[in-house]
Formats: C-alpha cells, sequence, structure tokens
C-alpha cells in the first residue's frame, strides 16, 4: 500500500472534512475513509480528482513505500 | 443510491435464495410478480447511468463475489464428496438451503466493507437480539418462559450497550456468547450435516465475527 498525505491536505484546506472531499471527487465517504488509511489504493483517475482538488501534483499527495520502489536501471547510452 | 447499491445487490440475491425456497407456496399471480420484480429490477438498476458504483464500491463487489463463489465451490466439493462419493446416493433436497450460506458470506463482506466496521458489529449484535426476541415471544407470547428464555440475551445486549465505547469488552462479550451458544445448542450435532451447518452459520457465527471485528477494530485504533 501506498503513503498519501490526504489528511494533511485536508488540514490546510480548511480542515476540509472527508464528506466534502468525498462528494468533490464523486465517492463515497468510506472510499476516502479508506485511501487516507491506506487499505485501499485509488484508480489513477481518482488520484488525479483527489490532487485538483487540493490543487497539487499526484506525487505531493501518494508515495511509494521504501520496499515498494522500482530499482533504478544503470543507463547504458 | 450510490452509497448502498453495493449491498442492495447482497440482499437482491437473498431475495432469490428465500423466493426460491418459499416460492413454491405462493399464488401463481403473486409468484410471477415476485419474480419480475426480484428478477428484472436489479437488471435495470445495474444499467441504469444514476447508479454507478464508485471504484472501490465495484471492488467490494468483485471481492464479496469471489469470496461467495469459494464458498460455494466449497460446499459443493463437500456434498460431492458425502452424498455421491461416501453415502453413493442423490443429495437430500435440504442442501438447497446451503446456498443461503456463500450468500451470506457476500451480504457479511458488502456489509462490512460498506459501512464503519464497529457500527456494523454492533447492529448485528442488536439486530440478532431483536430475532431472538422474536423467536421467544412467537413461540411462548408474554409469558415467564419467554423472559427466562430472553433474559441471557438481555444481559449480554445490556453489558454491550453499557461497555458501547470499549470496543474489546464488546467484542469479547459477543464471542463468549457465540460459544457458549454453541455449547448450549450441543444437540444440534444430532442433525444433519447441512442443517447443522446452517444452524451454526445463521445462530452464533455473526456474533462471533462481530466479536472479532471489535476486537479487530479496538487493537488497530490502539495501534
Amino acid at each position: 500500500m501506498m503513503k498519501n498525505s490526504i489528511r494533511y491536505y485536508r488540514h490546510i484546506h480548511g480542515e476540509m472534512t472527508q464528506q466534502a472531499l468525498a462528494e468533490a471527487v464523486g465517492v463515497t465517504r468510506q472510499t476516502i475513509i479508506a485511501i487516507e488509511k491506506g487499505s485501499f489504493n485509488p484508480s489513477v483517475k481518482l488520484a488525479l480528482k483527489i490532487a485538483l482538488v487540493f490543487n497539487i501534483t499526484v506525487e505531493d499527495l501518494f508515495q511509494l513505500e521504501e520496499n515498494e520502489r522500482p530499482l533504478k536501471s544503470e543507463k547504458t547510452s | 443510491m450510490k452509497w448502498n447499491a453495493s449491498l442492495l445487490k447482497s440482499i437482491w440475491l437473498l431475495l432469490i435464495a428465500l423466493l426460491v425456497m418459499i416460492g413454491r407456496g405462493f399464488p401463481l399471480p403473486l409468484l410471477a410478480t415476485l419474480v419480475a420484480i426480484v428478477f428484472f429490477v436489479p437488471i435495470i438498476v445495474e444499467f441504469s447511468p444514476k447508479t454507478r458504483l464508485d471504484e472501490r464500491q465495484v471492488y467490494i463487489s468483485h471481492l464479496s463475489g469471489h469470496w461467495g463463489f469459494y464458498v460455494f465451490l466449497g460446499l459443493t466439493v463437500l456434498i460431492m464428496l458425502r452424498d455421491y462419493v461416501r453415502l453413493g446416493k442423490n443429495p437430500a433436497p435440504e442442501w438447497y438451503a446451503l446456498l443461503l450460506i456463500p450468500l451470506l458470506v457476500k451480504f457479511a463482506i458488502s456489509l462490512y466493507q460498506n459501512y464503519d466496521p464497529k457500527k456494523v458489529a454492533y447492529a448485528v449484535g442488536y439486530g440478532w437480539g431483536g430475532v431472538w426476541l422474536l423467536f421467544v415471544l412467537f413461540s411462548h407470547g408474554l409469558s415467564l418462559t419467554a423472559l427466562i428464555e430472553f433474559s441471557p440475551f438481555a444481559l449480554v445486549v445490556i453489558l454491550v450497550f453499557l461497555f458501547r465505547k470499549r470496543h474489546a469488552v464488546s467484542g469479547v462479550l459477543f464471542i463468549l456468547f457465540a460459544v457458549g451458544l454453541t455449547i448450549f445448542f450441543h444437540g444440534w450435532w444430532r442433525l444433519d450435516l447441512y442443517v447443522r451447518l446452517l444452524m451454526y452459520t445463521l445462530v452464533p457465527l455473526p456474533l462471533l465475527v462481530s466479536g472479532i471485528v471489535l476486537l479487530k477494530e479496538s487493537f488497530t485504533q490502539r495501534s
């Protein structure tokens, strides 16, 4: 599962509620709760929608765990 | 509609099973109407754009459907091994009732995933108490026997209500009561395997699951 900063960005956006965020991106509050808890990974489309609500990039919002990052391949050219 | 469509699908599956089980006693016009409602309304709803599920609800619907299917396969293997292989006969008609088990699995997963698991666990526990009370009242009416038969569960419901802020205590109470019911109804071991499976699934298992969910939620909150 991914780390995410949704709780933080909700906080700095005037303590936006989970319900308000859910309505803004067209999902249920339970879905926002599950994403915040890290128990559900959103689709790229939903991640982009959430990032747009906070006016940030998806990378600001979601980060891979250390052990999930792909090994960097050496450039040969 | 969006927030509970997955749950409605599970209820719809349960209604189909109930209709199959009790439908033979209905007059034909009533049966035809019920079949039309049960089969066609969900299909119309399924393809209606107004009831589009969000991606997590689709995931839950698939997940619960898969688990229901695995349980169904498990039961099918059990029936084949027991009746066709060991006993060398066709299964008794009672095995149709077992179809309720995979549907209950799908229903339970949808319920616990779509709503706050703690609230669902308490709702199942209190709901179970309500069913027990109705069962006792229909059996004995307003009498001393009814009061005596309901008193053990009334005690658990009162204790759970008093400790509702302490989920671990409520969870342990539900688990202990579920184990107590299993011991109390030890006579069910003399029943046919299929009836036994159904009885244990319907009576102590919901409370056991509620208790485990409350314990799990309590430990998750602490960590």
